[in-house]
């Protein structure tokens, strides 16, 4: 029996990295032959800076210490995303990473909140939660110990620099006994009765073979499509924009624990804050804005000098209709794209990893586990794409043609049931298998101005006083925590994470 | 609040009736009527609830009121770790036994290991051994103790629970109707009014059928269920001392199978075959659309698998608790029934699927109950389960399914599932050091079971602590 030993990855983004100090680690005892070919001509996307907190758990399952991790990448804590301007302009919310307030006996919180709410007795459902009101202060403090308890109930992530996480991992990988080609691939070579990729020929005439190859070439899909020729399923009639433009800039202001998301006529713009420096982009459907306005808008709205030219990527989403097809495993871009407005790509990223150590062949590619990974994924992919969708479709916009597109929309049957539970009574269509829980889709339509008409009428048994008691110390307690909550750049010295690198500036900066 | 919904009736009896109106009246607020229509005689088919529950119905019965110093004092209810299965093809008897997440060695799941090692399963279920040595004590808190991984139902019997919860229903407030028969007014499908032969006609803006497998509140035309196939079913009780074991029995044979509970002071038999002349019978399978309109069907009204397994309470429960979660706000029910009806189909597949999985047994009998409920075993989401599980331990999930992977774990395993490969992550731990970690788990779980007590002993000493405690 031999084994499947020789891996190839091709691409060495984030996604490419990740997969090759994942699988180097899980399966260090097997004596896998990992290699993994990346050109420096060309470049990566970077494909998100912002991640969930499922990161965490990624990291720490490879051994990475925490502080390390943060410095070497620039990394700074999130708590959630901030939404500006989506429910209507003027408006903004934070998702935040964390259920909001206490249950009623065992009734969720945000019922008694809406029945209150009908009656005048609370304020906003945002001064319920921790991980909100400590984001809108600047504060970062790790959960503790106790989850139940308020000031603890809540999940963080990072907001980081994924080319320098990328090289990071690649210091771990090639510790591991990771082998990094540099070339560019110039031909793939199929085997003519099964039709597996058998090898891949560099530009400098070297040949690589693998029993098994993971495509992290990005949007190309050099071995998934561009080979094996795989097919796409185009989700553009939902998540129309299928263009970017990203710059990073200088850093101004407090360092925030969140990422930003603002809502724009043509898509929707991102910042994202770093130790050393502030991400931005601009996520547009170029139907209704040029390249030109999109990078014109982009640049006119940076809090500081930018510190390189704007970069343009294209995109379209949608989802690879076989993530693993023969001995093809496709992470990444490569497998699909779903916009970064939820901070989805790196964790996508994660699941394929997840999901391939799970199902990792051993002495030969088997199709039930092709079969089980697509499926698997699939249903990740579907669920990130209904709720990305919720953000353009639960609101009251239609101040430019694409607000207008997505009002007029017919939604996939999935998304739509959630959305009429949610307003007939504040009920979540719940889900165990995928990423965004209950309290997410609380957040995002409550904070978008979905107030359902109703709420669970088992509330009715509570005198309301003492539901507005409940509330009141939920709240008090929240405040006091948070007060004693340090900014999060204090947070960073002392807990030493901070990167202590300079702050980067524009080469050219004004005066 | 919305004022549409103000009544709600409740129609039916036996175990079903009564602890749906128990459960709605216990969440309902003060503005909503609920009127208890109680047809008087309890359905014969009530025994096919099972006489067994899953770890799940404690805090479910809590709610109710049904704590254990009144289950235990005054009705014959015992404890069960799990039910055993014998006879069962060529599968050597095991214990199903309900058991808390096993953990993780090394990272990497314990099945994982056990397959690496050939070691069984049933090696490390303490509650399964603690069964099958005829003990029992409640698991306790310290995750140090080894009986701390085990979990337990109760093994009960249907007309007493029911009985007992029909007196904590008199002693409420809720409006009860007594009827021998009731008659149903339709306009097209949604129900006008119900008309008890007792009295005046009652109308309601949701009605819940109770009724179990009459389903007073269908035409006959929606009465069909989805795969359907009829069995017999035959229960009887035997007076027994001391009680029995901590689990229920299950034996199959030619004509089907039997299920022996060990209750105090007796023994509750259920035999199921296929349909005959000289045996009460039911159709098992399920509604499609258990709410239609501005009725409810909950229980046997809207579906019913054999009890072999603890599912068929599981199902009530969770009818139940949907329920809850749904009442309706206004008239228009529209996303009540969808999400009911989406919830229900996914909860009652879920659990037959597990149930059915007994029925891809190897050496069963080629009778003709056997044939069929392997001929409607055949869900392809069940086939993607055993696929993925014989394959290399993968266990396949979906939504919320009512059983856990320790079920799933421990049924393949009982009916010698062995998968092909194990995760190949396992491989990295030296194989001494997994052995040397399980080896310790099997040796602590081997050494606290002979300490723990006879069930018969247990149950005799709780109860006594009870009185001198005036519980009950």
């Amino acid at each position: 029996m031999t084994r499947v030993s020789r891996i190839c990855i091709l691409g060495g983004g984030t996604a490419g990295w990740m997969t090759a100090a994942a699988l180097s680690n899980k399966f260090s005892a097997l004596g896998l032959k990992i290699q993994l070919i990346e050109s420096d001509q060309i470049g990566t996307v970077g494909v998100g800076e912002a991640t969930l907190p499922h990161i965490r758990f990624f990291n720490q399952t490879l051994g990475i210490d925490e502080r390390t991790f943060m410095k070497a990448t620039e990394a700074t804590f999130k708590l959630g995303i901030e939404f500006c301007d989506w429910g209507k302009l003027g408006d903004h919310y934070i998702h935040p990473f964390g259920d909001y307030g206490m249950p009623v006996d065992k009734l969720d919180f945000h019922q008694a909140w809406l029945r209150l709410n009908a009656e005048g007795l609370v304020s906003r459902i945002d001064d319920y939660s921790y991980p909100i009101l400590a984001a809108e202060q600047g504060r970062f403090q790790m959960p503790g110990e106790d989850i139940d308890q308020i000031g603890s109930n809540f999940g963080y992530a990072y907001q980081f620099d994924s080319s320098l996480y990328a090289k990071f991992l690649r210091g771990y990988a090639e510790g591991n006994g990771v082998k990094r080609l540099e070339g560019k691939v110039v031909d793939t070579t199929l085997n003519s009765e099964t039709g597996f990729v058998e090898h891949v020929t560099l530009e400098s005439g070297e040949t690589v073979g693998a029993d098994l190859f993971i495509d992290c070439s990005g949007f190309r899909g050099i071995l998934i499509e561009q080979a094996l020729e795989t097919g796409y399923d185009d989700w553009s009639e939902w998540l129309p924009c299928n263009r970017a433009v990203a710059v990073p800039c200088e850093a101004r202001g407090e360092m925030l624990p969140y990422t930003r998301a603002t809502a724009r006529t043509a898509g929707w713009q991102w910042r994202i804050p770093l130790q050393h420096r502030t991400g931005n982009g601009y996520v547009y459907w170029n139907e209704y804005i040029s390249d030109d306005e999109a990078a014109h808008q982009l640049m006119s709205t940076l809090e500081g000098p930018a510190l390189a030219d704007p970069k343009q990527l294209f995109f379209k989403t949608g989802r690879r209709k076989k993530f693993w097809n023969k001995n093809v495993v496709s992470i990444g871009l490569s497998g699909g794209f779903l916009e970064p407005l939820e901070s989805t790509s790196i964790h996508l990223i994660q699941e394929g990893i997840t999901a391939l150590v799970e199902f990792f062949p051993q002495d030969r590619i088997s199709q039930l586990d092709a079969d089980e990974y697509n499926a698997q994924m699939g249903l990740n992919f579907e669920r990130v794409r209904d709720f990305l969708l919720l953000h353009y479709v639960a609101t009251q916009r239609d101040d430019s043609p694409m607000w207008r597109y997505f009002r007029d929309m017919t939604l996939p049957e999935s998304l739509q049931e959630k959305i009429t539970a949610w307003m007939t009574r504040g009920y979540i269509l719940q889900y165990e298998i995928g990423v965004f829980l209950p309290p997410s889709w609380l957040a995002v339509m409550l904070g978008q101005n979905l107030v359902p008409q109703a709420y669970d009428p088992r509330l009715d048994r509570y005198d309301a006083g003492d539901l507005a008691k409940h509330a009141d110390m939920i709240k008090a307690k929240t405040q006091t925590a948070v007060a004693q909550t340090p900014p999060q750049s204090d947070f960073l010295a002392q807990y030493g994470a901070a990167s202590n690198s300079v702050p980067l500036q524009a080469a050219t900066a004004p005066a | 609040m919305s004022d549409s919904v103000k009544t709600l009736l409740v129609i039916g009896s036996g175990l079903a009736g009564a602890m749906t109106a128990l459960s709605l009246s216990k969440s309902l607020g003060p503005e909503r009527r609920l009127v208890y229509l109680r047809m008087s005689a309890a359905p014969e088919s009530d025994c096919l609830y099972g006489s067994v529950t899953a770890p799940t119905a404690y805090d479910f019965l809590l709610k109710l009121g049904l704590d254990e110093p009144i289950l235990f004092t005054r009705t014959s209810t015992s404890f069960s770790l799990g039910t055993k299965y014998s006879n069962w093809g060529d599968a050597t008897p095991w214990v199903q036994c309900h058991q808390q997440p096993l953990p993780l060695v090394h990272g990497v799941p314990m099945r994982h290991h056990l397959t690496r090692q050939h070691r069984p399963v049933s090696s490390i279920l303490v509650g399964a051994q603690t069964a099958e040595q005829g003990r029992f004590a409640h698991p306790p808190e310290d995750p140090n103790v080894p009986l701390s991984r085990a979990e337990y139902g109760y093994q009960f019997s249907v007309a007493e629970w029911a009985a007992l919860l029909e007196q904590f229903l008199r002693e409420s407030e809720i409006e009860i109707i007594e009827a021998a028969q009731c008659e149903i007014q339709f306009d097209a499908d949604a129900i006008r009014h119900v008309t008890p032969d007792s009295g005046p006609a009652i109308s309601a803006d949701l009605y819940i059928d109770c009724s179990g497998i009459k389903r007073v509140t269908r035409l006959a035309t929606h009465r069909v269920l989805q795969d359907e196939k009829k069995v017999s079913y035959v229960s009887a009780t035997s007076p027994k001392e001391p009680l029995g074991p901590a689990f229920r029995r299950v034996a199959a044979d030619n004509q089907g199978w039997t299920s022996t509970s060990s209750l105090q002071g007796r023994e509750e038999v259920l035999a199921i075959s296929k349909a005959r002349e000289d045996a009460p019978s039911s159709s098992v399978g399920r509604s499609a659309e258990p709410w239609r309109e501005n009725s409810v069907s909950i229980g046997h009204a809207a579906g019913l698998l054999e009890p072999l397994t603890p599912a068929p309470m599981t199902l009530l429960q969770r009818d139940i608790e949907r329920l809850l979660e749904l009442i309706p706000v206004a008239e228009d029910m529209t996303a009540e029934r969808r999400e009911y009806n989406r919830r229900f189909a996914n909860d009652f597949d879920h659990a037959k699927m597990f149930q059915d999985t007994l029925f891809h047994a190897n050496g069963l009998p080629a009778s003709d109950y056997w044939q069929s409920s392997t001929e409607q075993a055949q869900d392809p989401r069940l086939i993607r389960k055993l696929q993925q599980y014989e394959n290399r331990g993968v266990l396949v999930r979906y939504d919320l399914e009512p059983f856990n992977d320790e079920d799933w774990t421990i049924l393949h395993a009982g009916l010698g599932r062995t998968p092909r490969q194990y995760d190949l992550q396992t491989d990295s731990i030296p194989m001494s050091e997994s052995v040397a970690q399980l080896d310790a788990l099997q040796r602590s779980i081997a050494a606290m079971v002979p300490k723990v007590p006879p069930h018969h002993l247990y149950v005799a000493n709780m109860k006594r602590y009870f009185e001198k405690q005036n519980y009950a």
